[in-house]
């Protein structure tokens, strides 16, 4: 993702962690002491509750959305927020706001979260067949990574959006995937080096395992911690580029409602009807900023080496 | 180190070569091309007229024989024509290239000096009230959609406070200059006050990354052995940073910045969108929209090409800047 | 490090600080300059071989003057011509066969920004370059129908002949006029080359601005011409500037930065902001020859059926529309010309909101209501329609929500499927791939007549290479034969007759869903007089911006 700085700055840490991480096999008692130092991470506590509040509004949508969903009242045109029935006001057809904040927010944090697992799954095992058999399939595919994070991701997007019809959730993840991967791919390539040398894979050789049982079985969860993180950082940082894409108009169409449509859409009413932008822009504000704490929080909670 | 560069280089070359059939293909196959989108504003073209166009922008060849036209001139220097603006891509690309940079370079520059300088601040009083600040600030600042900071300071600067404040000066909303205005230090004056917003807007996310990197990586260096060994020695707490923490710390945010540059190019389309700024940003995006397949490519391959150099760049300068590191 | 981050630091600062003390050029209004904001910049400025209105709008309009022009009145009057020919003065002659003579008489004075005569033979020579098939030109449907242009005395060449080869009624509205002396080299050399001539960037017009400047992505500047026979420009400099953003462009506006705008995308809301916010700015609410309305396919099974379409336009509440989303400033459509077109014809059959009538003329059709308030046709298949239109345009959008809401009261199921203006016009609509409704407008003439819009032969097909702008396939015998002498009818009165004919069928048998019609929206700065926008396209805000001025 274009905007998952903080990817880039896990990325950093990386070539240390990679030493540190060596001959520690990730056990029980790995993920006991991870939870621990995660609940002394208190910014990132509190993102993970707003993430899970923000997740839990969207599933409960239809059953705790104050109005029915785009129920259209002409002669309640911009009413403004305040203490009545649309405590966000509601919008240019007399829609109630919260209601479609609401719905939107399944549409932004399933864009999010079905992003971020698609970019992990294809990362991780393009990263884990790079790594592990190396030779023409690792530089094919790292010359390739090279290639697609030598130019700016939005031009692509914008590309792809022209050339996929549609407007919906499929098509914007299918295109954050098809140039989202490269980021996990590089995480995880580099972790299954450092892995595949040590004493458990040679061990599951020796036993006789299978290459794909290996890979899947052994290398992948080995290498999952800072998946987890990457991952985290991408629902983030999806909402956020799905946000850009519709301001150029290339996001989830209308009539489906996201955050960053409803956020372009309102634009046109900036002067007239400011709470318009407020609060879908705020809603993404508040969303990717509770994912970046709740990333950092993970990665320092699954990095043994930078907190004492 | 030489045989480190040129292979640097050759990869570079693979980069772009790849890079500009990926676009031209996927280009080339994006719905409803120029000439159809002419004849269906217009009804009264006829389809003689349509072909007509067609044979004249050369739509009818195969994809591979447009892509090697296009190779061809463009290794004899020559980019074609844009379709749009009927010049020579050339012409138009060097003077948004210009624009670009300009914009590019100040807010770099400015989210450089005021990230790195926190990022240490914050890193040096870890766990201050001050560094918890600087920390949600920072993730504000990444949290932010560029397109919406554009606007909301568009409204607050351009017409909010102007209007509230008497004495406020007005900032423009969007553009690059103020039209017909007279040469030399005016126009330069000018220029400088049409970058301030944009500026802003484009530095913001950056000036974020930057604090948060710097933070991190003087964290880990200030925890290092040298540097513990420098002030058990009795070195001066403030010649310790300087000389010891500050210098190493830096290295690794020098590669960091290579990477960045597609990111910020990516918050540059859009601040271009939204500030009329007549960079290469805009130019794609209209491109793009606009089929005009000649600037698409030109502009995407110059980016491509920004992104491999300072890669290799960024590689000599870590060779330099760090002697502990060797290239076969 | 630490010195050069001081250093920076330092510069940054002493930059901030003197750019906070400097008096601000760009916050006075410089008196001798008009600043026209546009959403979209021009492509080329060769208007034959260009597409976007931008470019005409500079081009036509300031730089270059036509031979005859419209006013804001709509009337044609003459500009670098003495008159403007008419059958009665005998200078329009109809002739055996079908076909016409029209004799122009050019004023003397007129010249070219480089200083050479304006004369007919510029005429007549820009006739032969746009017919060369091997010339850009975009389009030659008038061109076919013309003969020859003849200039009878090269010694005076100030007289032309224009021989066509067919009746046309509009044969009186002029002629594109390009510089001889100018474009003629290349033209010999390579007719191809012309729409990247100098002349397309940097063009040398008759009009009383001449070109000085194209700053690309940002602005042009044009400049009073000193030899503009009907009196010099009264403003000095006019710069168009291109702000593709509309809220920006609106900011600009509040904030006096534009003192004139023109194709700016702006809503009727964006309008009332304006007026509301900055009281020195005027919004002109223009009618206009824009026609908004829903294509229906009429090859699809459920829409061949008149009943059905008819019903469609009943469960639709326009009259809400426009009085709600439009404060009642954009009529009502009933038919398919505008009411400022000569031909409207007010009496046509008018489909009120009538959800009951509605459901009335669906049941008549066959249609029966399903468990879930859907209707089923006679096959059992549930009644669910798509409507396309242009992505990212916020009034469609909201139209095609109300109609959701509205139809799935009579029982038909919308479903939304929008894609962007590229596709949508250069695929969806020329190739009839929209299987039920299609939303977008027509932006016509006082020229428009019916028959590439509704004639048969003009339905887009394979065979016929996708000609024609019949996108819903409306075939009617009556309606092609009125399509077909409108065309040729020279007389006002009995081609207005037949346009009134033709309307009464069309509204009879609906082959789209009329909406309203859009006003043309710009605006201009209070003080600057003599703004009269005119709300035609081709005939732009500045189309008399020779006679502008800066009052007090």
């Amino acid at each position: 993702m274009a905007q998952s700085t903080t990817a880039r700055e896990f990325a950093l840490d990386l070539e240390r962690r990679r030493k540190e991480a060596a001959g520690v096999a990730l056990g029980q008692s790995y993920w006991q002491i991870a939870w621990r130092r995660f609940r002394r991470h208190r910014l990132a506590m509190i993102g993970g509750t707003v993430a899970l509040a923000l997740s839990l509004m969207a599933l409960l949508a239809p059953s705790i959305a104050p109005h029915p969903f785009d129920r259209i009242d002409l002669g309640r045109r911009w009413t403004p927020p305040g203490l009545t029935a649309n405590v966000f006001g509601t919008d240019e057809l007399g829609r109630d706001v919260l209601t479609r904040i609401m719905y939107a927010g399944r549409i932004s944090l399933v864009v999010g979260y079905v992003t971020a697992v698609s970019v992990s799954a294809v990362g991780s095992l393009l990263g884990a067949l790079a790594g592990f058999y190396g030779g023409w399939i690792d530089s094919a595919l790292m010359r390739l990574v090279d290639m697609l994070i030598a130019i700016p991701t939005l031009p692509l997007y914008l590309i792809m959006s022209a050339l996929i019809p549609g407007g919906g959730v499929g098509r914007i993840v299918l295109i954050f995937t098809i140039f989202g991967w490269t980021t996990v791919a590089r995480l995880v390539r580099g972790q299954i080096l450092s892995l595949k040398t040590q004493d458990f894979v040679e061990a599951g050789r020796a036993m006789g395992a299978s290459e794909a049982r290996l890979i899947l079985r052994h290398l992948i969860p080995n290498a999952l911690a800072p998946v987890i993180v990457a991952a985290t950082l991408t629902v983030g940082g999806a909402i956020l580029t799905e946000s850009g894409l519709s301001y150029l108009g290339l996001g989830i169409q209308p009539p489906v409602p996201s955050w960053g449509n409803m956020l372009q859409r309102a634009q046109e009413y900036l002067l007239k009807a400011s709470w318009l932008a407020v609060f879908p822009g705020l809603f993404i504000f508040i969303t990717v900023l509770s994912f970046n704490f709740l990333g950092d929080g993970l990665r320092d909670a699954l990095d043994p080496r930078l907190k004492t | 180190m030489q045989r480190f560069l040129a292979r640097r280089l050759v990869h570079g070359v693979i980069i772009l070569v790849g890079l500009s059939i990926l676009m031209f293909t996927l280009l080339v196959f994006t719905p409803g091309d120029p000439v159809e989108l002419i004849a269906a504003s217009n009804p009264d073209i006829r389809p003689e007229d349509v072909s007509a166009l067609r044979r004249y922008y050369g739509l009818d060849d195969p994809v591979y024989v447009r892509y090697f036209k296009w190779a061809r001139s463009v290794l004899k220097g020559d980019l074609g024509y844009s379709r749009t603006y009927g010049t020579p891509v050339t012409k138009i690309i060097g003077e948004r290239l210009r624009n670009t940079l300009t914009l590019l370079a100040t807010s770099v520059a400015i989210a450089f000096t005021v990230g790195v300088t926190v990022g240490i601040y914050s890193a040096l009083h870890q766990y201050s009230a001050t560094d918890y600040t600087v920390t949600v600030f920072a993730f504000a600042g990444l949290a932010m959609p560029v397109f919406w900071q554009g606007i909301v300071f568009i409204l607050v600067f351009s017409i909010w406070l102007p209007g509230q404040i008497p004495w406020f000066p007005k900032f423009p909303a969007g553009g690059m200059m103020t039209p017909g205005i007279a040469p030399g230090w005016p126009a330069f004056w000018d220029r400088l006050w049409h970058l301030v917003l944009p500026v802003s807007v484009l530095a913001t996310s950056g000036m974020a990354a930057w604090t948060r990197y710097m933070r991190s990586s003087m964290l880990e260096v200030i925890r290092q052995d040298y540097v513990r060994t420098a002030r058990a020695k009795g070195t001066p707490e403030q010649a310790v940073i300087n000389r010891h923490a500050l210098r190493n710390a830096l290295i690794p945010i020098i590669t960091l910045m290579a990477l960045s540059i597609p990111g910020i190019l990516n918050g540059a389309v859009l601040t271009e969108t939204v500030f009329s700024w007549p960079g290469m940003g805009l130019l794609l995006f209209q491109a793009v929209l606009g089929h005009d397949y000649n600037v698409a490519m030109a502009v995407l391959l110059f980016l491509a090409l920004i992104t491999v150099l300072s890669n290799l760049m960024a590689d000599v300068a870590y060779a330099v800047a760090d002697p502990r590191i060797r290239y076969d | 490090m630490k010195i050069l981050l001081r250093s920076l630091w330092t510069g940054l600062i002493a930059v901030l600080a003197l750019s906070l003390s400097l008096p601000w050029a760009a916050a006075q209004q410089r008196r001798d300059t008009v600043v026209i904001g546009m959403a979209q910049e021009p492509d080329c400025l060769i208007m034959a071989f260009c597409q976007m209105a931008a470019g005409a709008a500079v081009a036509n309009n300031s730089v270059f003057k036509g031979m005859v022009e419209y006013n804001d009145k709509w009337q044609l009057y003459p500009i670098t011509v003495e008159k403007i020919p008419t059958l009665k003065d005998g200078d329009w002659q109809l002739l055996p066969g079908g076909k016409m003579k029209v004799t122009w008489k050019f004023r003397r004075g007129f010249t070219w920004h480089d200083g050479k005569a304006y004369t007919a033979l510029d005429a007549s020579w820009t006739n032969l370059m746009l017919r060369n098939p091997r010339s850009p030109t975009l389009s030659r449907t008038i061109i076919n129908k013309i003969d020859n242009m003849l200039v009878p005395d090269l010694a005076q060449p100030y007289t032309l002949i224009v021989q066509w080869n067919e009746r046309y009624p509009f044969a009186n509205t002029g002629h594109t006029v390009y510089p001889r002396h100018v474009l003629e080299r290349e033209y010999l050399r390579d007719p191809a080359g012309l729409k990247a001539h100098r002349q397309a960037r940097f063009p040398i017009g008759n009009g009383p601005y001449r070109f000085v400047e194209w700053v690309p992505g940002s602005h042009i500047t044009l400049e009073a011409y000193d030899k503009y026979p009907d009196g010099v420009a009264k403003i000095r400099r006019q710069v168009w500037r291109f702000i593709l953003d509309s809220t920006v462009l609106q900011a600009n506006v509040i904030a006096n930065q534009v003192d004139a705008t023109e194709i700016n995308n702006f809503s009727i809301e964006q309008m009332l902001e304006i007026e509301r916010r900055n009281p020195q700015q005027a919004a002109h609410y223009t009618p206009a020859l824009i026609w908004e309305h829903i294509d229906l396919n009429l090859d699809n099974e459920w829409l061949r059926d008149k009943r059905v379409r008819q019903a469609i336009a009943h469960a639709i509440n326009r009259e809400e529309m426009s009085q709600k989303l439009f404060y009642g400033k954009q009529p009502v459509a009933h038919t398919w010309l505008p009411e400022r077109h000569e031909g409207f014809n007010p009496n046509v059959r008018k489909y009120a909101y009538d959800p009951a009538r509605a459901r009335a003329l669906l049941a008549e059709a066959g249609f029966t209501p399903g468990p879930d308030g859907v209707l089923r046709d006679a096959r059992g298949r549930r009644v669910e329609m798509t409507i396309m239109t242009t992505a990212g345009n916020a009034v469609r959008e909201q139209v095609q929500q109300i109609m959701k809401e509205q139809l799935r009261a009579v029982g038909i199921d919308l479903r939304i499927d929008n894609r962007p203006a590229g596709v949508l016009f250069g695929q969806v609509t020329r190739r009839r791939e929209f299987p039920h409704m299609v939303m977008y407008a027509w932006v016509m003439s006082p020229l428009t007549l019916p028959h590439a819009f509704w004639h048969s032969n003009q339905i887009p097909t394979a065979a016929n290479n996708w000609e024609g702008s019949n996108y819903p396939g409306w075939r009617n015998a009556e309606n092609d034969k009125l399509c077909d002498e409108a065309l040729q009818e020279i007389d006002t009165a009995k081609r207005v007759a037949l346009l009134k004919r033709q309307q009464e069928l069309w509204a009879e048998d609906l082959p789209a869903i009329p909406l309203y019609f859009r006003l043309s929206l710009t605006t201009s700065h209070k003080r600057l007089s003599n703004v009269k926008p005119a709300g035609l396209s081709g005939t732009y805000i500045n189309w008399n911006s020779q006679e502008w001025t800066w009052v007090q």
